[in-house]
This record gives structure tokens, C-alpha cells and sequence, in this order.
């Protein structure tokens, strides 16, 4: 089965879910765009280039979104979320 | 099935095999030795091998001439798949086209979305993608909070601090 990956929307959608705000509020909070694009990515290079399966797929988002800081508050909570997402 | 253009009929037996056998040589001079066994195997179920590129009668093919072939396929008998596909330029893009039996034995249809990769073999996989609406993404995306609620209210307020 192929692996669907989050999109820029599902990031804005799981944030604002996460910290319970609006979309709009959720792309306020946004610090900085590539960031967050690169974060995204981290899983698809990390499949594709180190054969990495679905966990180390989803530490991988984690990790991404942790080093990368790409919104203005509440880190913690969108980031335990992103990486139980990409699992599901 | 109609013979194409400039292409060879196989016929059966030693005629086949010769021929078979020149062109799999070709390729295995172009493309590494690695495909010889590949190509080999999927030429004896061809009923006409298509040689273009070489300036004489197909039918005088010999090994002298192979270094003039640019391109060699096979055209598929029975339920058989094409063995080589030219890869070719289209605008700023390179294409493959998937022949009509390869596209039904993987259940494919037009307008259909493929993942491609290349595995540690070298080989080219086609792997089929659902794509999950977006009202559908965001249900999963609700449901995934809504059961994580609690979790998820202590993080935040921990991030507030």
C-alpha cells in the first residue's frame, strides 16, 4: 500500500486542530514557510533515499518539525500530533 | 496481428532463436549484461522483433551490423507483453509509454496515479496511489484530535507556560 503523506494543508488543518484555533489563526502562527515545506518532506526523502519504514517515517516529521521551529507557539502539541498522524 | 513497418518476423524455431539471440546480444551490449537473461526470456514469446536503424534489410541482420541498431522491440503475441519500450522525449519530459495489456493485468485505467521509484535491483516500480479527498483528510485529522483531546490540551497548556 503506498503511503499518503501530509500536505501543507493537512500541516495548517493539524495545527489548528492540535491548539484548537482557527485555520487562519494556524497560518498566523507560521514563522517560516520552507521550513515547514522541509519538515514535510524529511518522511518522503527519508523513505525514498534511506528505505526508512512507517515509524522512522513518522520520528522522522517529528523530528523535522522540532528542529525546524516553522510556528510561533504552542510547539509541542502539533508536533506529538504530526507524528501520531503520519502513523494512522 | 499486423506486421509493423521494418520488422522481422520471427517464425519459429532456429530462425527465432537466431534472431532472438542477435538482438539480445545488442541489447546486453547497450545496456550491460545484467539484461541479457531478462531479454532473452522475453523475446522467445515475441511473434515479430521490429529493428530499426541499421540502413540494410532487416532480414540481413548480422552481428557485424549490431553496433548500427539504435532500437530493438518486440511486438507482443498473444498475451504476451512488449519486452523494450524506447523512452522518449516529450516537450521537456521523457516518456514511457505502458503498453494496453501491461495497463490491465495492473488493473490500471487512464487519469490513474502512479508512484515511481527505482529499487535496490535498479528496477522501475509503478506503484497505484490513492489519494485521499481532502474532506476525508481533514475527518482523520479531526477524529485523530478529537481522540488525543486530553493529550493534547496539557501540551498546550505546558507550551503557554
Amino acid at each position: 500500500m503506498a503511503t499518503e503523506y501530509l500536505d501543507l494543508d493537512d500541516a495548517f488543518d493539524a495545527y489548528a486542530e492540535a491548539v484548537e484555533v482557527s485555520v487562519d489563526r494556524a497560518k498566523d502562527a507560521l514563522l517560516n514557510l520552507g521550513q515547514l515545506e522541509s519538515a514535510l518532506a524529511r518522511p518522503q526523502n527519508a523513505g525514498a533515499y534511506e528505505n526508512a519504514d512507517i515509524v522512522r517515517q513518522g520520528a522522522t516529521l517529528l523530528w523535522g518539525v522540532a528542529a525546524n521551529h516553522p510556528f510561533a507557539m504552542a510547539t509541542n502539541a502539533p508536533l506529538s500530533f504530526y507524528s501520531g498522524l503520519s502513523s494512522t | 496481428m499486423a506486421r509493423p513497418p521494418g520488422s522481422v518476423s520471427c517464425g519459429s524455431g532456429a530462425r527465432r532463436s537466431a534472431i532472438a539471440e542477435l538482438c539480445s546480444r545488442w541489447i546486453a551490449h547497450r545496456w550491460g549484461q545484467a539484461q541479457l537473461t531478462h531479454v532473452r526470456a522475453r523475446f522467445a514469446f515475441a511473434s515479430h522483433i521490429h529493428v530499426t536503424g541499421l540502413g540494410v534489410d532487416p532480414d540481413l541482420v548480422s552481428p557485424s551490423c549490431l553496433t548500427d541498431v539504435t532500437t530493438v522491440y518486440t511486438v507482443a503475441a498473444g498475451d504476451a507483453s512488449m519486452a523494450v519500450i524506447h523512452v522518449r522525449k516529450v516537450g521537456n519530459s521523457s516518456v514511457v509509454t505502458l503498453p494496453p495489456e501491461v495497463l490491465a493485468q495492473a488493473n490500471l485505467r487512464d487519469g490513474d496515479l502512479v508512484q515511481p521509484r527505482v529499487d535496490r535491483a535498479g528496477r522501475i516500480v509503478l506503484e497505484a496511489v490513492t489519494v485521499t479527498p481532502r474532506e476525508a483528510r481533514r475527518a482523520i485529522i479531526r477524529n485523530a484530535a478529537r481522540r488525543d483531546r486530553a493529550v493534547l490540551r496539557r501540551l498546550a497548556e505546558y507550551d503557554r507556560k
